[in-house]
């Protein structure tokens, strides 16, 4: 996909912004997140690119096709707001066969009426007037509706904001899902940045109308958290950085943190997500459930325990596709690090781990606590634990080292 | 007293067949006239906003007298009409339906462009970025929507027709079967001192309006867009 936009916001107490852009993003590399503070001109990037701003000079090519200029309901993409509206004056049904019958596009839709009401978990609400719906509820049938409209790239702007997070992380898995079974194509736009690393593949950064960062999701993370965090490196940790840790990988580059990202108010803890597949409910407990690590390197599998996910109305019948590969959020500050196993814990996960990057945060952010970042690797995925730099001190750590990092269940 | 309505029959068909043909017209010009409106964004939009709402605030007898004038047989504007329609516009059951269409517009198309923006104006933004084109998203989505809005922007229009007497008396003067409205009838039945038709003109006029008003709300409460109305 590429795209040229340009036009101008006007905005009666902040400067204006103005629009600019030249971009190209392969769809096939998977989801794109674009991350931004409120008032950064998120919206009106996805608005701008579906056609929906009038003055909004732009184009797209996307497949081969090139778009100009055209009309919003000839245009290839299909934009779902967080307050995208329904149809207020028919029930939910009525609501999705109406698209299904006027819709230039929806011969081309991929799924069903029946597949996507089984997805969204809608059936239920089929026979409801509009007004009767939650706000919850009223975003999983805009996001039904969407599907159907058979357009193939699907702008979803804080599209899921009203639904509570494991509904949230249900709907993640689901556009993964659809774009990897259905080759149905996504932009995700998101204040939350646990969202997007759940999601997406790549995050760009926006600010006042320019991408100021385009980078894998485990630059990203770094550059944004602990850019944000006014990182200074220890003079002799950076020797240590420089070390480069030396992997085929793309996942590891080391980050410029000085990058100049003015994220004011921004406050999100320190993650990183992990993607595993299940394997089995667990004999012992049937609180729990074994999944695996999805590995990127030869290296011997590794098993992490797991609460079972509640299973909801969400959940019930789509249970086999999500447990197919998932990802999960682990919050740095939970991952202890230990040099040696210990068999008789209450830490039901025990991660074999290499350290492959060392950072100090010491913040001048209120609310963001100072302290060492150990960068980990576990069978190629990225774990980040967040220790005192007491603990750090006193475990002599060094890059390279192999280390246990033990969690409780997720 | 029904005796006394039997020799005004003629002015009653009169005005109702009036007030009908004005709404029907008023509808078809009014629908596109009302959605091209609630699009156009144009320096112009305050202009033609304030030409649509001056019969609400100028007095009919000023609307009358300009149409009179520019409608005059000896203009070219009413040598126009003659050619077209046959007839000279003054003095004629053509001319003062056209008085009424311009003297109802603001009751009917103000309440449509206000339908049109406020209640289906997110619509249209959904539908367009689901792929479903303008006439079908007016016709399958707008219209149904907007319905009870524009059912009582009919019902305004007729019943504002109904009580038109000034411009009418203007234009069309007070011609029996022609021109004569109940609004004139009634005039004239004061002038001559016949209080007895009048009680029974006016009381018909009053039942009219207030169960065409009544229907009105009671349809609009259950056909409100957000559920408001209690007790469907």
């Amino acid at each position: 996909m590429k795209f040229e936009l340009s036009y101008l916001i006007q905005r009666n107490s902040k400067p204006d912004i103005r629009f600019q852009m030249k971009q190209s993003y392969a769809l096939n590399d998977g989801i794109l997140g674009v991350f931004g503070q409120s008032g950064t001109g998120k919206t009106s990037f996805l608005k701008a690119l579906a056609g929906l701003i009038p003055n909004a000079s732009y184009s797209i090519s996307l497949d081969n096709h090139h778009y100009q200029n055209i009309a919003a309901a000839k245009n290839p993409c299909v934009y779902v707001g967080a307050d995208t509206v329904l149809f207020d004056h028919i029930n939910v049904l009525a609501n999705l066969t109406l698209v299904i019958k006027h819709s230039e596009s929806a011969s081309k839709r991929r799924l069903n009426l029946n597949e996507v009401v089984s997805l969204c978990a809608i059936d239920h609400l089929l026979e409801q007037p509009v007004v009767a719906l939650s706000s919850g509820e009223k975003q999983r049938v805009v996001f039904a509706r969407a599907l159907l409209s058979g357009k193939q790239l699907i702008l979803l702007d804080e599209a899921f904001s009203a639904l509570d997070w494991s509904a949230r992380l249900y709907f993640i898995e689901l556009i993964k899902t659809l774009k990897t079974n259905h080759n149905i194509s996504f932009i995700l736009v998101s204040h939350s940045l646990k969202e997007l690393a759940l999601a997406c593949k790549h995050i760009w950064v926006l600010q006042e109308g320019k991408f100021v960062l385009q980078a894998d999701v485990n630059i990203a993370l770094d550059t944004v958290i602990l850019g944000i965090a006014n990182v200074e490196l220890d003079p002799q940790l950076k020797i240590e950085k420089n070390k480069k840790y030396n992997a085929q990988n793309t996942h590891f580059q080391t980050v410029d943190y000085q990058q100049n990202l003015t994220m004011a108010e921004y406050s999100e803890t320190l993650f990183s997500v992990l993607s595993m597949s299940y394997i089995k409910r667990d004999e012992l407990d049937e609180q729990l459930e074994i999944w695996q690590l999805a590995s990127f390197e030869e290296a011997p599998a590794q098993q992490i325990i797991k609460r079972c996910a509640m299973s909801d109305k969400l959940t019930s019948g789509n249970e086999a596709m999500l447990r197919n590969v998932s990802s999960i959020v682990i919050e740095a500050d939970k991952i202890s690090l230990t040099y040696e196993k210990n068999t008789q814990s209450s830490m039901l996960n025990c991660l074999d781990v290499t350290v492959i990057g060392i950072d100090e945060i010491s913040t001048k952010s209120p609310g963001f606590p100072s302290g060492i970042v150990i960068k980990l690797s576990a069978n190629g995925q990225i774990i980040r634990s967040f220790i005192s730099k007491r603990s750090f001190v006193h475990m002599q750590i060094n890059m390279d080292d192999n280390l246990f990092a033990i969690f409780k269940a997720l | 007293m029904i005796e006394s309505l039997n020799n005004d029959w003629a002015a009653i068909s009169l005005t109702l067949k009036l007030a009908f043909l004005t709404v029907i017209v008023l509808l078809i010009i009014g629908l596109p006239l009302a959605w091209w409106l609630a699009k156009y964004k144009g320096v112009l939009k305050p202009f033609i906003e304030a030409l649509i709402a001056l019969p609400l605030v100028l007095p009919p007898t000023v609307l009358g007298f300009y149409l009179l004038t520019a409608f005059s047989p000896q203009s070219w504007l009413g040598q126009l009409w003659i050619s077209l329609i046959g007839e000279q516009f003054v003095f004629s059951f053509t001319g003062i339906l056209v008085g009424s269409i311009v003297y109802s517009l603001p009751f009917v198309v103000q309440p449509m462009v206000a339908a049109f923006t406020q209640i289906a104006g997110h619509a249209q933004l959904s539908a367009s970025t689901l792929g479903i084109g303008r006439i079908k998203t007016f016709v399958f989505i707008v219209l149904p929507m907007t319905k009870a809005s524009l059912l009582s922007a009919a019902t305004l229009g007729f019943a504002h027709t109904l009580g038109e007497f000034g411009l009418i008396l203007m234009i069309g003067g007070n011609i029996p079967s022609e021109t004569q409205v109940v609004s004139i009838a009634l005039f004239n039945h004061v002038e001559s001192l016949q209080y007895q038709s009048a009680h029974a003109l006016s009381l018909t006029l009053l039942l009219v309006s207030m169960v065409s008003l009544t229907l009105l709300y009671k349809f609009n409460r259950s056909g409100l867009p957000l559920g408001i109305g209690a007790g469907k």
